[in-house]
């Protein structure tokens, strides 16, 4: 067994809340991983087992960690993949600690409150959608981009508090600046945002 | 690019593995109530398609060997929204003694209560009789050691002046954990646990690749308790505490981020967004 068992019952949801959390992670995994159907779920059981049978000894059991399976006295971590919004929102966190002169061009240092912006713009974007390009301008302000066969749409976070875009589509092209509180999608934009 | 050593958090933009929001009553609701409950949970079909009854299983030790006993009656129900992969990512419970509500789709705040309040919305309303006993928040947050094990120490994550973490633990060169726990009078009516558990541990993250990696696990959980022994009688009846239950989930949520940063470090918290507005947060 490994030295410690960090994902027990009692150190994970032994609180006030175990009767209910430790229920329901339980019959969370149960019913997700191993109920539903799905080619993705097919394959990532299939990757699971391949890595239960390396090992001669193998035994694998649930844990009532919903995220969690011992197999061969190790503990895998099942739960979800880190989804692309996530890694882009990480990627302009990152700028952040950028100084001056970041593309040894004499750029200007990040601006914090643009970049915060853009991050604050991206969480509001729905999970699944396409997520657009980070962008970071020589004036330190931060910028987003998609691209694709349909549609450009360029936005850079101001200084402001406002946001201006560029957008062409077809024959249609669109540029303005717009107020962006972080609370809310501008409403001018959410039709040129792909989805 | 050889990265330096150090702790990522679990998905990149925060370590969030997964949220737990529960609401306790003071007794089982009647099976009217708790009929028209699980009733209204149809109009939660849209956001989330899944549905499951909650059984206790029961099991016999005897001469006949292991019997699965068959289950007396139905506990709740369930509704959840599952991943492209299959796994189940929310959930909503609703059961005799109380709602659970649970995420591993964290992105921030305002979005993970903009749901749940949608959902509570539908139900509550339905739960008559019974008064609200406790309500609790808790983060899973977990943290990715990058580079060799023999290289990990808790202070490369968790500030050296935490008080979350005791002194010894601090000085560990192998797996370490701690576990501390608290009652804390909020106001003359209020009593909340507060529990911190912190676990240095060895895990496999990605089944193909097979390697295990240092991780460490923090979980927090917040119960504030009414009623409870040498503080004021409380009565809120559930189906009318929306709008307490919103109050006090979100003194929770910011106390929860009080706590962690006094948790981890400076960089720690950068990398997660601590220290950013409360939208991103």
């Amino acid at each position: 067994m490994p030295p410690l068992q960090p994902n027990s019952t009692s150190s994970r949801y032994g609180s006030a809340i175990s009767g209910f959390a430790a229920i329901a992670a339980a019959s969370c995994f149960a019913g997700g991983t191993h109920s539903s159907a799905g080619a993705a779920e097919a394959r990532f059981l299939q990757q699971l087992y391949q890595y239960a049978r390396r090992a001669p000894s193998s035994t694998h059991m649930l844990d009532v960690d919903a995220n969690e399976v011992v197999i061969d006295d190790q503990i895998v971590f099942v739960g979800r993949e880190t989804s692309e919004q996530e890694h882009l929102i990480a990627k302009l966190r990152e700028w952040e600690w950028l100084g001056p002169n970041w593309d040894g061009e004499n750029a200007a240092a990040p601006v914090t409150s643009s970049l915060q912006a853009a991050n604050q713009f991206v969480c509001l974007l729905d999970r699944d959608a396409e997520m657009p390009e980070p962008m970071l301008h020589a004036s330190g302000r931060a910028g987003l981009v998609w691209s694709n066969d349909d549609r450009y749409l360029e936005l850079e976070f101001l200084l402001n508090g406002s946001v201006a875009y560029f957008c062409t589509a077809a024959v249609d092209k669109h540029k303005g600046v717009v107020a962006f509180d972080g609370r809310r999608l501008p409403p001018a934009l959410v039709p040129l945002i792909p989805t | 690019m050889a990265t330096a050593p150090g702790f990522r958090p679990l998905h990149d933009a925060h370590a969030i593995e997964q949220v737990v929001a529960s609401i306790a009553f003071d007794g089982p609701l009647a099976d009217a109530a708790m009929r028209a409950a699980t009733e209204s949970m149809r109009l939660l079909e849209h956001e989330l398609p899944g549905l499951a009854p909650i059984n206790r299983i029961g099991i016999s030790f005897g001469p006949q060997g292991i019997v699965p006993i068959a289950p007396e009656q139905t506990l709740g129900l369930a509704r959840t929204a599952s991943n492209r992969r299959g796994q189940v990512e929310e959930e909503f419970r609703m059961e005799r003694t109380g709602i659970t509500y649970r995420t591993q789709a964290y992105t921030r705040w305002d979005a993970v209560w903009g749901r749940l309040r949608g959902f509570l919305t539908v139900v509550l309303p339905h739960c008559a009789g019974v008064s609200l006993n406790a309500v609790a928040l808790a983060y899973f947050d977990k943290f990715i050691w990058e580079g060799s094990a023999a290289d990990c120490r808790p202070g490369a994550l968790i500030r050296a002046d935490s008080p979350y973490l005791a002194p010894s633990s601090f000085g560990a060169t192998d797996l370490w954990h701690c576990h501390t726990g608290r009652f804390v009078r909020v106001d003359s009516a209020v009593k909340r646990l507060e529990a911190v558990d912190l676990d240095c541990g060895d895990e496999v993250l990605d089944p193909l690749a097979g390697q295990q990696k240092r991780v460490v696990k923090i979980s927090t959980t917040l119960t504030d308790m009414f009623n409870q022994p040498s503080f004021d009688a409380t009565n809120y009846p559930v189906e009318g505490s929306l709008g307490l239950i919103e109050e006090v989930m979100l003194a929770l949520h910011n106390e929860q981020k009080a706590i962690f940063a006094m948790l981890v470090n400076d960089r720690a918290a950068a990398l997660v967004g601590l220290n950013h507005a409360p939208a991103s947060a």
